[in-house]
């Protein structure tokens, strides 16, 4: 019987969870698609026992869908004894640690308290960022002894592409010769569209054909208004709407910069994916990401006090520059670390646990 | 140079993105300390106009295992021969630059033919996509278990895996069966597996031992950038494997063959290719379209008959289509993946008369669609306005004769084509009233729970009515509302039914009953927009699967319930005692 790799939540469409998953596939591993909810994976984790896996990746199914913080702590409670229940007949818990605490959490309290309960039954805590372990620090603290690292892969062949800018501006409809910043990815309250929205308009003073491409799916779906009323402006080029992994190239590639205005994250896959187009990305300075990547010659950080927006024109401004050399630089840094590089790590943890088993055993 | 046990033949082009990541999963990730792989690579490049040959020549400088040279010809066939002409191996395998092997695929393979002397191991492969992965194998029974030193009639769905990059082959087999590889555009290693498989005494071991990348073009739209070189070349492939395969006499390997050409590969080959062209020229296809007769008769000995015949729709009539020649029709049938029922009215209509116009379809078999089209497409065709239905029907009048003329021969027509029919000899006003129903003479207008009753307001478009029967069916239950003439002379009627009288379970609604136009008895079609309060006292209007029609959903009361859960024990405990 092969061993069963459950990861929680499995998205279906998920490049990340499909590229890191590979290796362990062709391994034999049986790796469990499509658990999303609290309910399936009660379900599903009853069955599994020794030499099986649940590797937790985002913690907010757990109380997604919770009317009151009451049902929130039952959730939790529920949650906690998957977790037990699977410790104690010998299966492993693996977490990565995407984010400090998840964005737009509703229920804080109860969402430390999973963090917690995850920090206690983990066999390993998988860190993206090295900084993990003090970036939440404030927040609940992560045994170092379990921690370990499997970093963020680039998408290197990953999306389909055609390796042609000027195809896939034609393909979307973004002028060719303009020049352009891009926010591709989930449109969420968090990631600072406005603060953007803002930079572009001030940055368009000084380079009036500026074009704002911007593509994603509006969560939550109530703010589509909101969002439309934000992206107005006749210089835009966007789509509201889940972008197809199809497509994806595309966007990215009618982007010459790729803003990322977050700020309360541990890890970027966006920033990994401008990288992997040899797109110039533009963060926010002193953020654990901008820690991990500011010495990359393709990202270009900003201080986001006192004025974000001022500072983010000006970035964008500076990387409308010089983009040969960093289109090379983030060129060469995606071949760094590619996801078969990341699949066959995560295959080496995954045998690492059954070698800490056998070490046990004896 | 000591001579390695297997050789890796590595034909690339343009694979800059993963030539890498492939090198890699060969050198680094095949021997172990416990399990040693003494292997080889050639990388074989064909004309890449990318960095692949850089990359995979500075793996050469760090790795002497690799040799990396040009192909002294043009295409993938040519390069996979010439990489073979250097290999030095007991053993070969072939990998594509763009896929990844598996930690330990080799070493597996090897460990099987040293124990069994075979002539190929086969393995497991997935396929990977951006996001998500797929596993052909699954559906193949040969490679539900090891199996050892088999022929092709042992395990014909063998046959289904037509790569060359998921298997090894003992050297001195592959010279003697004088197997290479074709100069062929597309789909050239499909004759040589056939002719591997045909020859071999096989392993199939049920690890994975390869990872295909499947990388389709950017953009979700496709493009239409197919050429007739293509289908046509994969074509002359297939009927060389084809001739393979007839001439090894074996039935049920001929009849898993025809299967993959007519239902799976073959069709595949054909809906991308049509769908892949801007433009259908029907001179430049005539190749292809001998090429499909000759492969159609081949096998034209009862056996693909049988097959094409029990093939479904689209297939059936696709294949007679394209072999007598006429591309633009089998185009217009296979449309642009847009699902049948989610196409227009006038597309199907103009579709089937295009079908029907081919004189290689039997007419009866089109009477299924062109009543589905008018009675149930139409609901969901928001191009139609007020009389466009019947005009429809009207501009296709020879269509629906022809076509009830030829069931008529064999049979009576469906009744929704009789009341056509009847309605189209009256005159167009009565063809309106019978269309506008969309041939149901019955719907419903409104739907409610209120009150502990379900009230449900029924048009009808009957000619002259005899008599209406209202049916609520649920299993083999029945709950029956009778009308006579004189309550249907309004055109509407109201069915109230107390939910009491329903017990627990989902209720769907039917219509029997009788005209001037004849009998008629389908299920009442009711849409979203005609149903107001949804929950009632003990009942709520639910939607049927896959359907524009509701049922009304009564929860099993807690009786019900233990009478059924009792039902299903017993039934288990039966099927225990008759095992």
């Amino acid at each position: 019987m092969p061993s069963t790799l459950l990861s929680f939540p499995y998205y279906r469409s998920n490049p990340y969870l499909t590229m890191l998953t590979v290796a362990p596939r062709a391994a034999g591993w049986d790796v469990v698609e499509g658990v999303q909810g609290l309910h399936r994976l009660e379900a599903r984790a009853e069955h599994m026992g020794r030499g099986d896996v649940l590797h937790v990746h985002w913690t907010s199914p757990v109380t997604a869908g919770c009317e009151s913080l009451e049902d929130a702590w039952v959730n939790a409670a529920r949650f906690e004894d998957v977790l037990s229940g699977l410790r104690d007949r010998g299966a492993d818990v693996l977490w990565t640690v995407h984010n400090s605490i998840a964005h737009e959490a509703d229920y804080v309290d109860v969402e430390l308290a999973v963090a917690k309960a995850l920090a206690s039954y983990a066999t390993r805590i998988i860190q993206l960022n090295p900084a993990t372990v003090e970036e939440t620090a404030a927040y609940y603290t992560l045994p170092p002894d379990k921690v370990v690292d499997l970093p963020h892969s680039s998408y290197l062949g990953v999306y389909p592409d055609g390796g042609d800018d000027a195809a896939s501006r034609e393909r979307i409809g973004v002028p060719q010769g303009v020049p352009t910043v891009g926010f591709i990815g989930q449109i969420r309250a968090y990631k600072g569209l406005d603060v953007l929205c803002r930079a572009v308009e001030i940055a368009a003073e000084q380079v009036p054909d500026l074009t704002f491409v911007v593509a994603g799916k509006v969560v939550p779906a109530a703010d589509v208004e909101t969002v439309e009323e934000m992206l107005s402006a006749p210089n835009i080029v966007k789509r509201l709407g889940f972008v197809e992994t199809a497509d994806f190239s595309d966007w990215l590639r009618a982007s010459d910069v790729v803003a990322l205005p977050y700020r309360r994250i541990l890890n970027s896959g966006s920033l990994l994916a401008a990288g992997t187009f040899g797109r110039t990305a533009l963060i926010p300075e002193d953020t654990p990401v901008a820690r991990q990547f500011a010495d990359q010659p393709w990202v270009v950080t900003y201080a986001p006090e006192p004025d974000e927006p001022v500072a983010l024109a000006a970035a964008i401004l500076e990387a409308l520059d010089g983009q040969e050399s960093r289109h090379r630089a983030a060129h060469e840094f995606t071949r760094t670390y590619t996801p078969y590089d990341m699949s066959r790590d995560y295959l080496r943890l995954l045998d690492g646990l059954a070698g800490d088993r056998k070490e046990e055993a004896r | 140079m000591t001579t390695p046990e297997l050789s890796v033949v590595v034909p690339t082009h343009d694979v800059g993105l993963w030539v890498g990541e492939l090198l890699s999963s060969i050198l680094e990730d095949q021997s172990t300390a416990s399990d040693p792989v003494d292997l080889e690579v050639i990388v074989v490049d064909d004309a890449s106009s990318d960095d692949t040959f850089e990359i995979a020549q500075a793996y050469a400088a760090r790795d002497p295992r690799l040799r990396v040279v040009r192909s002294p010809g043009k295409g993938g066939g040519q390069a996979r021969n010439h990489g073979v002409s250097l290999a030095r191996g007991r053993f070969l395998a072939f990998a594509d630059g763009d896929d990844l092997v598996p930690r330990g695929a080799y070493a597996t393979m090897l460990r099987k033919t040293r124990e069994t002397g075979s002539d190929m191991v086969v393995g497991r492969f997935f396929k990977l996509f951006s996001d998500r992965v797929w596993w052909p194998v699954r559906a193949w029974p040969a490679f539900d278990e090891e199996r050892t030193l088999v022929r092709l009639a042992e395990a014909p769905s063998a046959l289904r895996n037509r790569a060359c990059w998921n298997r090894i082959f003992r050297r001195d087999f592959w010279d003697s069966a004088g197997i290479t590889f074709p100069d062929a555009s597309r789909s050239n290693d499909i004759e040589p597996m056939v002719h591997a498989l045909t020859t071999a005494r096989f392993d199939i071991v049920t690890e994975t031992v390869y990872v295909y990348r499947d990388r389709p073009g950017p953009g979700s739209m496709t493009a239409r950038s197919h050429s007739p070189a293509g289908i046509i070349s994969y074509l002359e492939q297939e009927l060389r494997c084809a001739r393979r395969i007839v001439a090894l006499g074996d039935a049920e390997v001929r009849a898993e063959y025809a299967s993959l050409i007519f239902d799976a590969d073959g069709w595949m080959a054909i809906v991308r290719a049509l769908r892949g062209m801007s433009v259908i020229d029907p001179v430049a296809l005539e190749p292809a379209r001998a090429l499909v007769a000759e492969l159609v008769a081949l096998f034209d000995d009862g056996v693909v008959d049988d097959l094409i015949d029990d093939l479904e729709r689209d297939k059936r009539w696709g294949w007679r289509l394209v072999a007598s020649g006429q591309w633009a029709t089998a185009a217009r049938l296979i449309g642009d993946g847009v699902r049948w029922g989610d196409r227009t009215v006038a597309d199907i209509l103009e579709t089937l008369q295009l079908v029907a116009d081919s004189g290689v379809v039997p007419l009866r078999t089109l009477q299924r669609p062109l009543v589905n089209a008018v009675a149930s497409v139409s609901l969901g065709d928001e191009t139609l306005v007020g009389d466009d239905l019947a005009d429809l029907v009207l501009k296709h009048r020879d269509l629906f004769t022809v076509v009830a003329e030829a069931v008529g021969a064999e049979g009576v027509p469906a009744w929704r084509l009789g009341r056509i029919m009847a309605a189209l000899e009256d005159g167009p006003e009565l063809l309106r009233q019978v269309v506008s129903g969309a041939t149901d003479p019955v719907t419903a207008t409104s739907l409610s729970l209120v009150d502990g009753r379900a009230h449900l307001h029924l048009a009808h478009t009957m000619v002259e009515s005899v008599r209406l029967r209202v049916v609520f069916l649920h299993d083999r239950r029945r709950r029956t509302l009778d009308y006579d003439a004189t309550e249907l002379a309004s055109g509407s009627l109201e069915v109230a039914l107390p939910t009491a009288a329903l017990s627990g379970g989902r209720w769907r609604v039917r219509f029997e009953g009788r005209d001037a136009l004849g009998e008629f008895d389908g299920p009442v079609i009711i849409h979203e927009d005609v149903i107001g309060e949804r929950i009632g006292d003990r009942a709520q209007i639910v939607q049927l699967a896959g359907r524009p029609r509701h049922g009304i959903e009564i929860p099993l009361s807690f009786g019900e319930r233990g009478v059924r859960k009792a039902r299903r024990v017993a039934g288990r405990i039966v099927r225990r005692v008759r095992r």
